[in-house]
């Protein structure tokens, strides 16, 4: 009789320790609701360059066919190997390497605008995604450097070929420290015991 | 305070006193946040304004000496691996001749912004930028505590001491000068225990000022910014504090009271185990020459910038010495220290003065893992150095942690320039939307007034048919004849049957005469017209075999009745012969009936005759 009463007892315990784990993990996971759609949380790590190297038209879009599983997260060039990682923490996935098709990768530049050959045609105006390109029809045309996301969509519309880009990391201060250099003793072969 | 003593004992700069450097053969400026505003070859005074401040964050440069600008272009700046840094070379002619500036003689009524802007125009620095952040002084919200630091922040330098013992007075009269302006509810000037020979010489003049001194007790960091508000701020006083460098505050009192720029600073050149030099130089120079006052050559020297702790290798001797330049280290040249593994012995957590864990973030720094190294609280490092001084394996923690915080700083304003651009953008789709919308909008009120005008012409010709009328007569007549033609393609099924030739071919004819009219006045009227015209006389021709085919219809009628009648006539026989005693009456019936038919037939048959 005892032993039955103990294995009830055992049962009961059981199935209260079971209600209550279930319950503080419903309450410890994050609401879902909370958070925004995964197709803006995407888009909050993509380097938002709006270049179309992943083949969509901007960074919204590719966000939005990576949010309903259409296309790889290895397609972001200026996003680099960070932002597939990221990309892959949070879609829990595992990291891929680039994609064999992707263009490469480059050092983030900005466009310059050579005015004396600039025509004034206002067609790389209407290609910028970001509107850093100032100008009128037939007057000179000038790129706003701090606002130029280098997404190279500028360079194929212009008609004089005046536009070329430039490295942006010549300013003084862009100036980093340097990666810690840690000496190395060369050690002959055989003289460590 | 339970720390190793590792640093070695401060020494006061009392016994020795204060050299001047010889005037150098050139002088090197950086113009960092500022534009120049003379000329290559040009010959400027002493104190005459050389770049004017272009940034919120620069401070203006003024000649040290007299002399003529030889260059004005890349220099290279004392940071490792640092880019050229536009900047200017002034040859000084040994003149000295300066230029009188004019003292501020109305300082008392100047507001906190004017002194933030004078300061900077006079080219006094402080920890960043000029010495009063323009940005807090545009705020004009009262100051609890202002403290100057007079703490040495590291373990070799003197540069504070000596100028504190050599111009006590004068750093007590800028003081009072800034506690005038400024107005802070408490001042107070910080000092180290060690620095004895600089509390003798303030604190005689302490008593009777708006000033009081604290001496502080704390170890080596104890110069940092937070450290010494953590020290010395009350509670309610931590977020309405400032903190200013008392070199920056001794030339800032030369430039109010006595009109002089900021041209010079005493620098410290330490040989980190004999004796270190004072000395007070002008911005500029170069580090060579500072050497050579002391009596060292930088040919066997390896020269640090800045410290012991914190400071790093200058490349060249060159350099001109700038406003941060407060001690140079001078070492016997020596092999680089191999890096061994970490052995965890736990020498940098136990003498990290913010109490992190170096060795847990050090491995996450090198490994390039920023989020984890955030969560070991990287951003509480003040970079005092104290670890990497520390470490028995030679480990570059500080080196490390400077790498990282600077990535992170970077990744911050990537961040921020990401939600630009996609602010931008997203601004650009609205905007290229509403363009287009408008467009829409405007091209829709256009086609409708367009279509008002045309209903309003459409009712005016008709009224009054104009043989000369306008385009929009002529659009209304096309309209008129198309909208006839359409009637009478209406019209032709039910009306055909019952339409006389004659009068069909009347109203053909009319109808004909009245689309000439309606497209005489022009071609594209009139071909509508023609087209009406000749649709017409189409259907004339076809109206006319209808016409002939009625009467072959007629007699088919009355043939098929006629058989039938005659069918009829044979059932009867058929049955009259099947019953031979058939009923009169039936038959009679019958027969009545049948002439029935036969007369309603005829009477039919007069109609349609009639009506032919």
């Amino acid at each position: 009789m005892t032993l039955v009463l103990r294995l009830l007892l055992l049962l009961l315990a059981i199935w209260l320790l079971g209600k209550v784990l279930r319950s503080s993990a419903q309450k410890l996971r994050p609401a879902t609701s909370t958070l925004p759609p995964l197709a803006e949380r995407i888009d909050a790590i993509l380097p938002q360059t709006q270049c179309g190297q992943c083949g969509h038209a901007g960074c919204l879009p590719y966000a939005q066919a990576l949010a309903r599983g259409e296309d790889s997260i290895n397609r972001c060039p200026p996003g680099g190997e960070d932002g597939i990682r990221k990309l892959a923490a949070l879609l829990h996935t595992d990291y891929l390497p680039f994609a064999a098709d992707a263009p490469p990768q480059k050092p983030k530049a900005v466009a310059l605008i050579d005015e004396a050959t600039c025509i004034g045609c206002t067609l790389c105006i209407q290609a910028c995604p970001v509107d850093a390109i100032l100008g009128s029809a037939k007057q000179m045309h000038t790129v706003l450097a701090d606002e130029c996301t280098g997404c190279e969509l500028c360079l194929a519309p212009c008609p004089v070929d005046c536009i070329s880009m430039r490295p942006a990391t010549s300013q003084p201060a862009d100036w980093r420290w340097g990666y810690p250099v840690i000496a190395i003793k060369a050690v002959k072969p055989g003289s460590s015991s | 305070m339970s720390r190793p003593s590792i640093l070695p004992a401060h020494t006061d700069p009392g016994s020795q006193p204060l050299l001047t450097t010889p005037l150098p053969a050139q002088l090197r400026l950086w113009l960092q946040g500022a534009s120049c505003c003379v000329e290559v070859g040009q010959r400027v005074l002493k104190h005459q304004l050389l770049a004017e401040a272009d940034s919120e964050f620069g401070v203006a440069v003024h000649a040290p000496t007299s002399g003529h600008i030889r260059a004005i272009g890349p220099l290279p700046q004392a940071l490792p691996d640092a880019p050229l840094l536009d900047g200017l070379q002034l040859q000084p002619d040994g003149l000295d001749e300066a230029l009188s500036l004019p003292a501020e003689s109305n300082w008392p009524a100047l507001s906190a912004l004017a002194l933030a802007m004078r300061l900077q125009d006079m080219g006094v620095m402080g920890q960043h930028g000029p010495l009063l952040p323009l940005a807090w002084a545009a705020k004009a919200s009262p100051l609890a505590l202002l403290i100057i630091n007079a703490v040495e922040n590291e373990p070799f330098l003197q540069a504070d001491s000596m100028l504190l013992c050599e111009q006590a007075a004068a750093v007590a009269e800028a003081m009072a000068m800034l506690g005038r302006i400024l107005q802070p509810a408490r001042l107070v000037l910080a000092i180290q225990q060690e620095q004895g020979a600089a509390i003798n010489a303030l604190r005689s003049l302490a008593a009777d000022q708006c000033w009081q001194l604290e001496v502080i007790q704390a170890p080596y960091p104890a110069g940092d910014e937070a450290q010494l508000l953590r020290a010395l701020a009350r509670p309610e006083e931590s977020g309405n504090s400032l903190c200013l460098p008392v070199a920056g505050v001794h030339a800032a009192g030369r430039a109010i009271l006595h009109g002089e720029p900021c041209i010079s600073r005493i620098v410290t050149v330490s040989t980190a185990l004999k004796q270190s030099h004072n000395m007070r130089a002008l911005l500029g120079s170069p580090v060579a020459d500072l050497l050579t006052c002391a009596g060292l050559s930088s040919q066997q020297h390896a020269l640090v910038h800045g410290g012991g702790l914190r400071g790093f290798a200058l490349p060249d001797a060159t350099i001109g010495i700038h406003q941060h330049s407060h001690c140079l280290l001078v070492r016997p040249r020596q092999p680089a220290l191999t890096a061994q593994p970490c052995i965890r012995c736990g020498d940098c957590a136990s003498i990290c003065p913010s109490q992190l864990q170096p060795q847990e973030l050090y491995w996450h720094c090198s490994r390039q893992e920023l989020a984890q190294a955030q969560h070991w609280r990287l951003a509480d490092c003040s970079q005092c150095g104290l670890c990497s001084a520390v470490c028995p394996s030679q480990l570059p923690l500080l080196d490390s942690f400077r790498l990282a915080s600077q990535q992170l700083l970077l990744a911050e304003q990537q961040q921020c320039a990401a939600d630009a651009a996609r602010q931008r953008h997203r601004f650009r789709q609205f905007r290229l939307e509403r363009d287009k919308q408008e467009k829409a909008q405007r091209l829709a009120e256009r086609a409708a007034q367009q279509a008002a005008k045309l209903a309003q012409q459409a009712a005016e010709p008709t009224s009054h048919a104009e043989p000369t009328a306008t385009a929009a007569d002529k659009q209304a007549a096309i309209a008129a004849a198309m909208a006839r033609a359409a009637e009478r393609q209406q019209q032709r099924p039910a009306v055909a049957p019952s339409v006389n030739s004659s009068e069909r071919e009347a109203a053909i004819a009319a109808n004909r005469q009245a689309a000439i009219e309606a497209a005489m006045a022009r071609a594209a009227a009139r071909k509508a017209a023609q087209e009406a015209a000749k649709a017409a006389a189409a259907d004339a021709p076809a109206m006319a075999k209808d016409e002939d085919q009625n009467k072959p219809g007629l007699n088919q009628q009355q043939q098929a009745l006629i058989q039938a009648a005659m069918h009829r006539a044979n059932a009867q026989k058929a049955a009259a012969s099947s019953s031979p005693a058939s009923l009169d009456q039936d038959k009679k019936a019958l027969i009545a009936a049948a002439m029935a038919r036969a007369a309603a037939r005829k009477a039919a048959g007069d109609e349609t005759e009639q009506d032919k």
